[in-house]
């Protein structure tokens, strides 16, 4: 069985297959774009309630862990959380913003957790952009030393950009950087609201003239990078029921112990306070609501002229936007006009 | 040369899940995924570096109704193959002979 088959079958029998865990938003970085609610209440999951959450997911036979924040690195029980996951056999990915990965920390990583990747933000490819949009002096520096660093240790690296009005116009230097570093570059051509439903991150939002030219580079440099750093990149689902993989073989946790589908549909089903993670996969009905819905846009899209169809539509974004799941949002309508596509009008 | 009294675990370079029966693996240092099927599954996690290759064919050829030498030397030759995709690996004995102690 091909992997994309793999990945197919996990959503469509929901098997718990990926988890993020968002450990913090605490963050040394103070982004213009972030979407994460440093507001919201509740209780910090303890270091206990983490180790048992890993031993649960190890039973589920999940595979993939991603340790998310804010920035994961200053969470209290960061190490002890990546030692425990590399311990239980996961694939550990880690998200962070790249600053603390210094000299002592890059090794510390490989040696204790052995993530098979980190995935580091990427704002512009000069500190005038990129500082501006962490609102960091010298943070691009910072970033591009450790990232010599890391890949010194023999980290695999990705660079995670966001397509913003002050960094369009940088993007071709941004890919040129990565592919000068070796380093795949993933640039999200949208923007979204904070978890708290604050539409302000959306004024950065790119032109279209931005987003097809970053469309563009995309194409190239699938073209051009070697297959060893783009393999992870090209594995997509075989055929499934269902649109996406959000809560049919993901799930994320908030620092609160909330569940959520995936990090987009903030639609709890559950607080790891009150239940065990096999409890919410298995028993929440919630979650079989989440799946119907996946399953249904699925259906709705399948319907329509393949030119028609959006390219990169996210029910979580679109229930967020609109108040359906089903409904094109103004974000991915943006993103079909860069494209040259015009969807139904809602 | 993998024999009968070979002890062999899995790789610590790989991380794998049970779906099903069968081995999803992940290899991390060149993000290649195995897919191995339910009898490779069965070997796989049996390696625990205790117990001997001969020990695990002895276990494995009693739920197949097959030629027992035919059955050994098909193991042995898929455990060359995993053992050359870097999949699983052989103990290697401490350096004092596994003395341990005073």
């Amino acid at each position: 069985m091909a992997f994309r088959d793999h990945v197919a079958r996990t959503w469509d029998r929901a098997i718990l297959s990926s988890v993020l865990l968002e450990l913090g938003y605490r963050c040394n970085l103070d982004c213009v774009i972030c979407y994460n609610d440093r507001a919201e209440p509740g209780v910090p999951l303890r270091r206990d309630q983490y180790l048992r959450l890993l031993e649960d997911l190890a039973a589920l036979q999940v595979l993939t862990l991603t340790l998310s924040g804010g920035e994961p690195l200053l969470h209290p029980d960061f190490w002890a959380i990546g030692r425990r996951a590399r311990e239980l056999g996961f694939v550990v990915r880690i998200k962070s913003n790249g600053l603390a990965l210094g000299g002592t920390v890059a090794r510390r990583l490989r040696d204790e957790i052995d993530p098979f990747i980190i995935e580091l933000s990427l704002h512009g490819a000069t500190p005038a952009t990129h500082d501006r949009q962490t609102q960091v002096p010298g943070s691009l520096v910072r970033l591009l030393d450790n990232v010599a660093i890391l890949q010194a240790s023999g980290q695999r690296l990705k660079f995670n950009s966001p397509l913003t009005a002050w960094n369009e116009g940088e993007m071709p230097a941004m890919f040129a950087l990565a592919a000068s570093l070796g380093v795949p570059l993933s640039v999200d051509t949208r923007l979204t609201p904070r978890d708290d439903g604050d539409l302000s991150p959306l004024d950065l939002t790119a032109s279209l003239a931005g987003m097809r030219r970053v469309m563009d580079l995309q194409r190239a440099a699938a073209a051009s990078q070697n297959p060893a750093a783009t393999r992870e990149e090209a594995i997509t689902p075989g055929e499934s029921c269902h649109h996406c993989g959000a809560g049919a073989a993901t799930l994320a946790v908030d620092p609160c112990g909330q569940v959520y589908p995936c990090v987009q549909w903030r639609r709890s089903i559950g607080s790891l306070h009150e239940h065990s993670v096999a409890e919410l996969w298995h028993g929440s009905r919630e979650l079989a609501g989440v799946r119907a819905v996946t399953q249904a846009v699925k259906q709705q899209f399948a319907a329509w002229p393949a030119e028609e169809r959006p390219a990169g539509f996210c029910p979580a974004l679109a229930e967020q936007r609109t108040g359906s799941p089903m409904t094109l949002d103004p974000e991915v309508r943006r993103r079909m006009e860069a494209m040259g596509r015009v969807g139904p009008t809602p | 040369m993998i024999e009968a009294a070979t002890l062999l675990k899995p790789s610590s370079a790989i991380r794998y899940r049970i779906i099903d029966g069968e081995a999803i693996v992940v290899q991390q240092a060149d993000a290649r995924v195995l897919n191995l099927n339910v009898l490779g599954s069965r070997i796989l996690t049996a390696l625990d570096g205790q117990t001997s290759v001969g020990d695990l064919v002895a276990r494995l050829a009693d739920d197949y109704e097959v030629d027992p030498e035919v059955f050994a030397a098909d193991v042995r030759r898929y455990l060359g193959e995993l053992e050359a995709a870097h999949v699983i690996e052989p103990v290697t004995a401490p350096a004092d002979g596994g003395a341990h102690g005073l």
